[in-house]
């Protein structure tokens, strides 16, 4: 074992080993203990892991017990231009790995990958690359790779500032299933930025594989790799073409096109890697093609999960989350959770009213009703129509609240005259001092609103004392309601002398929804029908 | 592997707005008929408070002419003060309507009637700002006046207020609180304010509206005989099938209501009709 086969004691025991068979640590743990003498080829049979990518066969192996790494030296050559920022963000170099002692190290297939570790900083990196190119000594295995400015890798292997010798790394063996051709068929590869490593793997690994095409996008000519070897692999292989399509002057390589390269390559398979807009494009143009999905494999750069229990998508679990949240609310009209909605709670005395009793169904059907407002909006009708319940209105209040003696009934505001009472403090509305679901008799803030109607006040022969004059002079509106009984539904007889009259603790008690301090009512609500 | 046909975006949003318009345009079930009716069925709310009015102004005769009249005759007093506890008297005219008026805007919330004047014993019954107005022109063409209020919207109506009965005018020539002490018999005194939600009204809410009026004349009348419940045996009169006409008599609530109804029903009848006809004949 080198210095990089260790179990790595710090992952924790449910962290996923192998993301495309969603296997746990947890879970191979099991699978050891159960069967001590298992191998990997047991794991990828049993938990269907380390059989796909390859990623997770080194974590596999160290599980195991089993030797993973091989100590590698690097060399590394830029293979496209990096004159400015832009161009060194998408510089490509190949790196070359050099094997001490290739002894047992084994042949790599073509678009195997090979998973790279090494120490950054303090933080230990994996990352997965296709092999590109082994000698055939297997000395020398090759890859190449992107810089990636927030990768945890490419930075620190590609800075230039650290030569060849000081970069300590490890090399696993060559794992996944390859690409080997399917039969007869020939291949197109569809290729975008650094996607194009799969198609020189191919190329490279096996030469013997009918290649019949190549479509490569990258933004500029400079930012392209490897193109000495397909015109070398063209001027081979007549059966073979290619195409640079460079993204900043003819645009992304998009459904449509890729199903005129179907159209034009039936038969074939394809092979396709790229950045996930490239690959969702590739994919929608060769369904619309009609291209059978075997023959079509797409290459992700990063792990796909492809996960041995099945689940929904998270974007599906939103969706069906979002439609549960949004039928809640309906739910709540049902008559049998009536007492779950939230309404807040009833005034006083309102405690056994039901929601229908004030808030009374409009009228017509729900249709009906929408079919009203829109012709209403448009223009179509003339009177507006209510939609769901009728608005809760004075007229609602008085089917139960009906004295005909009532000195300040709400109606009695709607004269001309009282315009200023209205629009003070809308005294024509039950609502504006009773307002409802808000747990009190009166919710009007000021109960001096007296002032409004009454500031001009004259009584002739003033037995009360203070004298309402005096009291009216020193704007002691408070004191109306000590004495007076606003409706008159008790049976109440004002007092003649402040002193003799409520405490103002008391009436606004009574405001708040505590008993009547004007005794009991002469006129009792009726219970609603 | 089979081609899955892609449904584009676009159609999806058409095909909905297809339904939508569908569940929104197309007449199946019926609309709704209009709130305060237009077209065919509607009646000028005008027609309406018109009347009304008259109907109110009838009972509100009937009970000056046959109540309150012969009963001071009788000794029976009536006061404004009638409410207070201890006060062994019934309800002056101008106070019945009141009265009338409060029963009947619980019944029908959109509507209201309200008592004013230029010279008011109540200072709070005066006419104010716009109302004044138009009062004027009342009191001045002794002719009814209709206009929309705009702040309230609600359509109103004035009616004059005469003086029909020498009573009505000694009573408030002599009463203290009185702004103006040498009214005339066939004066306009005030003016009563009717006034509705809406613009037009349907034939059956006509007759609904009439028939609360009429309810709420009878209740009203029924608060009073209440009142005389609590009088002193000495002061109590009798209630029955009599009127105070024939001695110190009050009809009861049954007598009250077959009089208004023998004396108002025709003419509120011919009224309703002539409503309907007026509406026939603005049809093209």
């Amino acid at each position: 074992m080198n210095d990089c086969d260790h179990k790595d004691e710090s992952q924790p025991h449910r962290q996923l080993l192998c993301h495309c068979a969603g296997v746990t640590a947890y879970e191979i743990d099991a699978e050891l203990r159960r069967d001590a003498a298992c191998s990997l080829d047991s794991l990828g049979q049993s938990l269907g892991c380390g059989v796909q990518c390859g990623s997770c066969v080194p974590a596999l192996c160290e599980r195991l017990g089993l030797s993973a790494w091989h100590d590698a030296r690097v060399s590394r050559t830029p293979l496209t231009a990096a004159d400015d920022a832009r161009a060194r963000e998408q510089l490509i170099c190949r790196v070359d790995f050099e094997l001490p002692a290739p002894a047992g190290y084994p042949a790599a297939k073509a678009g195997q990958h090979v998973v790279v570790r090494a120490v950054v900083g303090s933080e230990r990196v994996e990352r997965t690359y296709t092999i590109i190119g082994q000698s055939a000594d297997r000395r020398m295995l090759s890859i190449a790779v992107r810089r990636v400015p927030s990768g945890g890798l490419t930075p620190w292997l590609l800075d230039d500032a650290r030569s060849d010798a000081d970069i300590v790394l490890c090399l696993s063996e060559p794992a996944g299933p390859g690409l080997a051709p399917k039969g007869d068929k020939p291949l197109v590869l569809l290729a975008g930025g650094i996607g194009v490593t799969p198609a020189v793997s191919l190329l490279a690994l096996a030469p013997d594989a009918e290649v019949a095409y190549l479509d490569y996008s990258a933004r500029t000519r400079e930012d392209m790799a490897f193109v000495d070897r397909f015109e070398a692999r063209r001027a081979e292989d007549p059966r073979f073409d290619y195409r640079l399509r460079e993204t900043r002057r003819e645009g992304h390589l998009s459904a449509r096109e890729a199903s005129r390269i179907a159209r034009r390559y039936r038969g074939a398979s394809f092979i396709a890697c790229g950045p996930e807009g490239f690959l969702t494009a590739v994919s929608g143009g060769l369904r619309d093609a009609g291209v059978p999905t075997a023959d079509v494999h797409l290459e992700r750069f990063s792990v796909g999960h492809t996960a041995r229990r099945a689940s929904p998508p998270s974007r599906i679990r939103s969706y069906l989350l979002g439609v549960m949240l949004a039928a809640l609310p309906p739910l709540l009209l049902l008559p049998a959770l009536a007492s779950q909605r939230p309404h807040g709670p009833p005034n006083t005395g309102h405690e056994k009213l039901e929601c229908e009793d004030c808030h009374q169904a409009a009228e017509g059907s729900t249709r009906q009703q929408l079919q009203a407002k829109v012709r209403h909006a448009i223009g179509l009708r003339e009177s507006a129509a209510e939609f769901g319940n009728r608005s809760v209105v004075s007229g609602t209040c008085t089917r139960c609240h009906q004295n005909p003696d009532d000195r300040h009934a709400a109606h009695r505001f709607l004269e001309p005259r009282f315009e200023q009472a209205r629009q003070q403090l809308g005294a024509h509305q039950c609502v504006s001092c009773h307002r409802e679901h808000s747990a009190r008799r009166v919710t009007a803030a000021q109960p001096g609103y007296c002032v409004q109607c009454h500031h001009d006040l004259e009584v002739k022969d003033d037995k009360a004392s203070p004298s309402h004059a005096l009291l009216i002079q020193d704007k002691r509106w408070e004191t109306c309601l000590q004495c007076h009984d606003y409706h008159g539904n008790h049976g109440w007889k004002a007092p003649l002398r402040l002193e003799q009259a409520l405490a103002l603790q008391r009436v606004h008690g009574y405001l708040a929804g505590e008993p009547s301090p004007f005794g009991e009512p002469l006129v009792k609500s009726r219970e609603p029908e | 592997m089979t081609k899955h046909p892609r449904i584009s975006h676009a159609a999806l949003g058409a095909a909905g707005l297809l339904a939508l318009s569908v569940y929104l345009f197309v007449d199946a079930p019926p609309a709704l008929p209009e709130q305060g009716l237009t077209g065919e069925q509607a009646v000028p709310v005008e027609q309406a408070l018109e009347l009304l009015s008259q109907e109110s102004a009838s009972i509100r005769t009937l009970y000056t002419k046959e109540i309150v009249g012969p009963g001071l005759k009788q000794g029976l007093e009536f006061s404004e003060d009638w409410r207070e506890a201890g006060v062994q008297a019934g309800p002056l005219p101008a106070l019945m309507l009141r009265e009338i008026s409060n029963r009947l805007q619980i019944r029908e919330p959109n509507l209201s009637l309200f008592l004013g004047s230029d010279f008011p014993i109540v200072g709070a019954n005066l006419f104010k700002g716009e109302q004044a107005g138009h009062y004027t022109a009342v009191k001045t063409l002794r002719q009814p006046r209709f206009f929309y209020d705009q702040s309230q919207g609600r359509s109103t109506a004035m009616f004059p207020d005469v003086a029909a009965a020498q009573a009505c005018v000694t009573c408030h020539n002599e009463h203290p609180k009185s702004p103006k002490k040498d009214w005339a018999l066939h004066d306009v005194m005030g003016a009563t304010t009717w006034s509705y939600r809406g613009r037009h009204v349907s034939p059956g809410e006509m007759l609904r509206m009439l028939q609360q009026l009429r309810l709420s004349a009878y209740d009203a009348y029924g608060a009073y005989l209440k009142k005389v419940e609590a009088f002193d045996a000495g002061a109590r009169p009798q209630v029955g099938p009599r009127w105070p006409r024939d001695g110190r008599y009050l009809p009861d609530v049954e007598t009250f209501r077959r009089e208004v109804e023998a004396q108002n029903s025709a003419q509120s009848l011919t009224q309703l009709f002539e409503a309907m006809a007026r509406r026939k004949a603005k049809q093209p």
